[in-house]
């Protein structure tokens, strides 16, 4: 060990030497705890004797679950922006109207949130059950006894649904509510994307740098041979056309024919990537790196210049507005989170609208609003004029998720 | 061992790991810790039978650190500020200006360089358990760990050098 080695670690065994946890954490915990045992009521964990009493305990819960929605029965013209924070141990989903940007009461669950393509349906999946919610009344629907994650095919009638360190990805009959056999397909999985046909879902497997592509015949739910795509292979973009899937790695793309699965050559994109989006009309793949945006053309798997956002500062996320002209590029710099508007047409950045720690993006199906969940608020973002507008305060902590509901 | 019990029995260290983690922030370190033992929770009955249940929660708190989830307390490279000079008394009180220099000079590293010296210098973790941690090959951990040294040296070396002080003699 170099003396530097040597002086590190007592430097850090110094820095943090005494410190101790905050003294409410074994207790939120244990409350936390006692919520999800309540909630679960059929995990499977609890002996039979304790299911027979936790399951009405658990319904309990849900029922104060679908009186908390905004105003049942009614819904508010436009869509509802749909925040998720946590403070804590607990988590809060807030709805909140585009239409008169105010906020519901908060649905307290903890987990994954995906809206139905036709925007009826929220899902809000925990660790061992998926609850349906209405996005008309926020009234929830009968759980389906799957955790994780939960991605919709392009019909909404099918799902599969899946937990980072699971390896195995759970088929689901959303119109049933029923899930299928689990499917073993590689130890991590990072991320599922279907083609839009829906006849196929790439599962990304980035667990050792050696990372792989595999396609699930979403008819058969079985999955293929894997497709080496090189190193940090996490992300998947498909073109709206369905032909090309586009993996992303730590420096590079990597396109992959749906026809033949098949990797073409990886496309160099600079410094380390972070995220992977297509435009609209499908021409161009856009990759968020460090400190700047790098166009891709899908015609020709070129990578263009980069459009800078931020010397430093990587990309965290990125939607485009319905037209395709513009796209929001969601970063931080420091603990302030900005939204920098990307002309699609010109491949240059505007000015960045800064808007609070933290910076989940989503945008109205209209295109008139893009949403920022921040620490403590939602800031809604007129695409007009990329001015941000009176923020919707929620003291509900960090923001971990953020959806859209047309 | 119950969920409860492991909490109180193995929090404290998995909070100065996480303060390190967070670069000395102390609610991001709060957040890293909560997160990391809520994902904890929900698999408690696998993770409770492994032989080591802290070593999947520090897992969690390092790959945590590192994902995009946390965006929320993810920072760019955060070099010192010119007027952070190093130490420069030549005194006992100098050892803990250097220590309070590495410190920061570590919180301003990338956040994964940050992590793998956290997890190698604080947590003892060899190379391969750290690979095997972050999902990555051991060779990666190898050059992260180097160039995060590197860094430290190079954070070092300016300051020194314009002051004359004791950090380029310690650290090179």
């Amino acid at each position: 060990m170099t003396e530097l080695e040597g002086r590190l670690r007592a430097a850090m065994e110094s820095a943090v030497a005494g410190e101790q946890p905050p003294g409410h954490l074994a207790d939120l915990v244990r409350r936390r705890h006692r919520r999800h045992v309540l909630r679960a009521g059929v995990a499977g964990a609890a002996s039979v004797a304790a299911v027979a009493v936790l399951v009405p305990a658990g319904m309990t819960v849900l029922g104060r679950f679908s009186g908390t929605g905004p105003a049942a029965g009614h819904r508010p013209a436009g869509a509802t922006v749909y925040a998720e924070f946590q403070a804590k141990l607990t988590t809060t989903v807030v709805p909140v109207s585009a239409a008169t940007g105010r906020p519901g009461k908060p649905l307290r669950f903890a987990g994954a949130m995906a809206v139905a393509p036709n925007g009826k349906t929220l899902y809000l999946s925990g660790a061992v059950e998926t609850i349906p919610v209405s996005t008309a009344t926020n009234k929830p629907g009968k759980p389906i006894h799957v955790g994780g994650s939960l991605t919709i095919d392009p019909d909404g009638r099918t799902a599969y649904a899946t937990v980072p360190f699971g390896g195995k990805i759970t088929p689901v009959n959303l119109a049933a509510g029923r899930p299928g056999k689990p499917v073993r397909v590689c130890p991590i999985i990072g991320m599922i994307a279907f083609t839009p046909d829906g006849k196929t879902a790439y599962v990304s497997c980035p667990s050792t740098g050696r990372s792989t592509v595999i396609p699930v015949n979403t008819a058969t739910n079985a999955p293929g041979k894997p497709i080496r795509v090189g190193p940090g292979g996490s992300e998947i973009a498909i073109t709206p056309d369905g032909r090309t899937a586009y993996v992303l790695g730590v420096h590079t793309v990597t396109p992959v024919s749906t026809a033949t699965n098949k990797p073409g050559k990886p496309i160099r994109v600079g410094s380390p990537t972070a995220l992977i989006a297509i435009s609209p009309d499908g021409k161009t793949a856009y990759v968020g790196a460090i400190g700047a945006v790098v166009p891709v053309s899908t015609a020709t798997n070129v990578a263009g210049k980069p459009i800078p956002i931020g010397a430093g500062v990587p990309a965290e996320q990125l939607v485009f507005t319905p037209d395709g002209k513009t796209a929001y590029v969601a970063n931080a710099e420091g603990p302030t989170g900005r939204v920098v508007p990307i002309s699609t047409a010109t491949g240059t950045a505007g000015r960045a609208v800064r808007v609070g720690v933290g910076a989940l993006i989503t945008i109205t199906p209209d295109g008139k609003t893009v949403y920022a969940a921040v620490r403590n608020q939602v800031v809604p973002i007129s695409t007009a004029t990329n001015k941000p507008g009176k923020p919707v305060r929620l003291p509900y902590g960090l923001p971990v998720g953020l959806v859209t509901a047309p | 061992m119950s969920f409860v019990e492991f909490v109180e029995r193995c929090s404290p260290r998995l909070f100065r790991t996480a303060l390190l983690l967070a670069g000395q922030d102390r609610a991001a370190a709060e957040d890293l810790l909560q997160l990391a033992l809520e994902r904890a929770y929900r698999h408690w009955g696998r993770v409770s039978r492994s032989d080591d249940p802290e070593r999947y929660v520090r897992r969690v708190l390092a790959n945590a650190a590192n994902d995009r989830w946390r965006r929320s307390i993810r920072r760019p490279e955060r070099p010192l500020d010119p007027g952070d000079a190093g130490p420069v008394v030549a005194d006992q009180a100098d050892t803990v200006a250097e220590r309070d220099y590495l410190i920061r000079a570590l919180a301003g590293l990338p956040p994964r360089q940050r992590t793998v010296l956290v997890l190698r210098y604080y947590n003892d973790l060899p190379e391969a358990e750290i690979a095997d941690v972050l999902g990555c090959s051991v060779g990666t951990v190898k050059s992260q760990v180097s160039r995060g040294l590197a860094r430290l040296r190079a954070a070092a070396v300016p300051d020194a050098e314009a002051t004359g002080g004791p950090m380029r003699r310690r650290l090179l």
